[in-house]
């Protein structure tokens, strides 16, 4: 119990010092790097920009739109990757078909479909929602297909010695017991879609945090657009280790070894 | 008879050269018998098994229970597995409760009966456990107690206690005995090892290797079972050694 608790400790310790390199460098850069101080600010001016955005609540209002945004799509992509890849899983013609085709699509960026998105779509809301739900599907998607072929053969033979028959095996066997692999994929959806939400909101829209950084790179504002990469840093860490939490937490439960 | 195994005969392929795993096997269990089949690995009595309890058919001949042939599982045929084979989504009450949910009882009717079976192994207090809570004899007892809360007629046990160290093992072992005295259940058991045939088994049948056939069947005197200083336990002891010497 203590030694976790010491390397806890440790694992927080070096997480930090890693910060704080980092802002030695960027400090350094700032001093001695010969750039224009109005394009290159220093950290400390950084994080004044960044209150000051946030006392305003101007922060909070792209954020929560961000937010909104991601989760919409983020959902949507669940969903439908979820869906798709049981029904996928279950019937192997299909995956035969299904295997090629996102083999097809998957290396196509997200964004890359924005203009087409946007001539169907219009600008507003939709084109955000859409490069999200796009990057966020293959990953879930493909990893339900992959875990309903390789589940545990002994689950199957539970439910024969138990004569548990169609539709039950599904429900309480099937699902049940691909569920880790789909968390898995959630969670690399998760991190896929988040890295795309900027450009998602690089066009079209007039709020969120995409756009906070063009609205600050065409207003010459690098103090604002270092603060928001600042905190799409911080809110894509947090996601992440909310996530992994629930993974950790689903894997022990499966008995499934992870680290 | 109970169970009647007549010129059953298994043949697998390994990369399209025919082995025969088992070869012109023939047997009758009686209902209420805790039949071993004993052997090294590699003597088709876990393929016998899985075809007993229908999971896998044989070449040739015929495995027949109570008069009909065996094609596919039942539920009045359980078979507890080798390692762990508990729903890790389920805790312990609903793991037991899983085969009776087949069954046409009421909600409080599987409660009862599930509530029974766990106290049968011990395990009352650790109900709403989850399999990953529990230790390596836990699992296994629980596995032990879904297997019989069905009411199976027989009960195949592919070396249910490999996984287990020995106090544990030991343990177990006394349970399914008692298990075994209480119920009159058809138990039909797969070990390599001859300390546990002996003390668990009322016949022993012996298997050897290349192809996998029968080469004797033993039965086991009850005094055999009181302890390894019984003269009975250390004749039937030597005769497995010497049966297992001459036959490999």
């Amino acid at each position: 119990m203590k030694k976790t608790v010491i390397k806890a400790l440790f694992k927080i310790l070096y997480a930090l010092g890693a910060v704080l390199i980092l802002l030695m460098f960027w400090q350094l850069v700032v001093m001695f790097g010969g750039f224009n101080q109005a394009l290159l600010p220093p950290p400390l001016y950084v994080f004044q920009t960044l209150g000051d955005m946030i006392k305003s609540g101007e922060l909070l209002l792209h954020v929560q739109i961000s937010l909104y945004r991601f989760f919409v799509g983020y959902s949507l992509a669940v969903a439908a990757g979820l869906t798709l890849g049981l029904i996928v899983g279950q019937i192997a013609f299909l995956s035969k078909l299904v295997d090629p085709l996102t083999q097809l699509l998957r290396p196509i960026a997200p964004v890359a479909w924005m203009p087409f998105i946007v001539l169907l779509f219009g600008i507003g809301d939709m084109p955000a929602i859409m490069i999200i739900f796009i990057a966020a599907f293959y990953p879930v998607l493909l990893s339900t297909i992959s875990a309903s072929k390789k589940i545990d053969k002994t689950y199957l033979r539970v439910a024969r010695t138990f004569e548990i028959k169609q539709p039950q095996v599904f429900f309480k066997i099937i699902l049940p017991a691909i569920f880790p692999y789909i968390a898995n994929g959630m969670h690399l959806g998760l991190g896929t879609a988040w890295v795309f939400l900027v450009a998602g909101e690089m066009m079209g829209v007039r709020s969120g945090l995409g756009f906070l950084i063009m609205d600050s790179r065409n207003n010459m504002q690098p103090q604002v657009l270092l603060s928001t990469i600042c905190v799409i840093a911080v809110l894509g860490l947090i996601l992440d280790k909310i996530v992994s939490f629930f993974e950790f937490r689903i894997n022990r439960h499966w008995g499934i070894q992870s680290e | 008879m109970f169970i009647e195994i007549e010129g059953v005969s298994k043949q697998f392929l390994h990369d399209k050269i025919p082995i025969l795993a088992l070869q012109n096997i023939n047997l009758s269990v009686e209902k209420g018998e805790f039949i071993c089949f004993l052997g090294p690995s590699g003597c088709g009595k876990t393929t016998l098994l899985n075809m007993m309890a229908g999971y896998d058919k044989p070449t040739t001949g015929e495995i027949r229970i109570s008069g009909s042939i065996v094609n596919a599982p039942s539920l009045k045929r359980v078979t507890v597995f080798q390692g762990y084979d508990l729903l890790p989504w389920r805790t312990a009450r609903k793991n037991i409760e899983l085969g009776l949910e087949s069954l046409k009882l009421s909600k409080s009717e599987r409660k009862t009966v599930v509530s029974e079976y766990l106290d049968m192994v011990g395990l009352t207090d650790f109900a709403n456990h989850f399999p990953y809570e529990m230790s390596g004899g836990m699992r296994q007892r629980v596995s032990i107690a879904r297997a019989l809360a069905t009411n199976p007629e027989v009960i195949f046990m592919d070396e249910p206690f490999s996984a287990l160290d020995l106090i544990t093992r030991l343990s177990i072992q006394k349970s399914i005995l008692n298990l075994w005295r209480e119920n009159k259940k058809t138990i039909v058991f797969v070990s390599h090892i001859i300390e546990e045939a002996i003390l668990l088994a009322n016949r022993i049948v012996i298997f050897s290797p290349y192809p996998g056939r029968i080469v004797r069947i033993i039965d086991v005197p009850p005094n055999a079972k009181k302890g390894d200083n019984m003269p009975e336990y250390k004749k039937i002891k030597d005769e497995i050694h010497h049966v297992c010497e001459i036959s490999l």
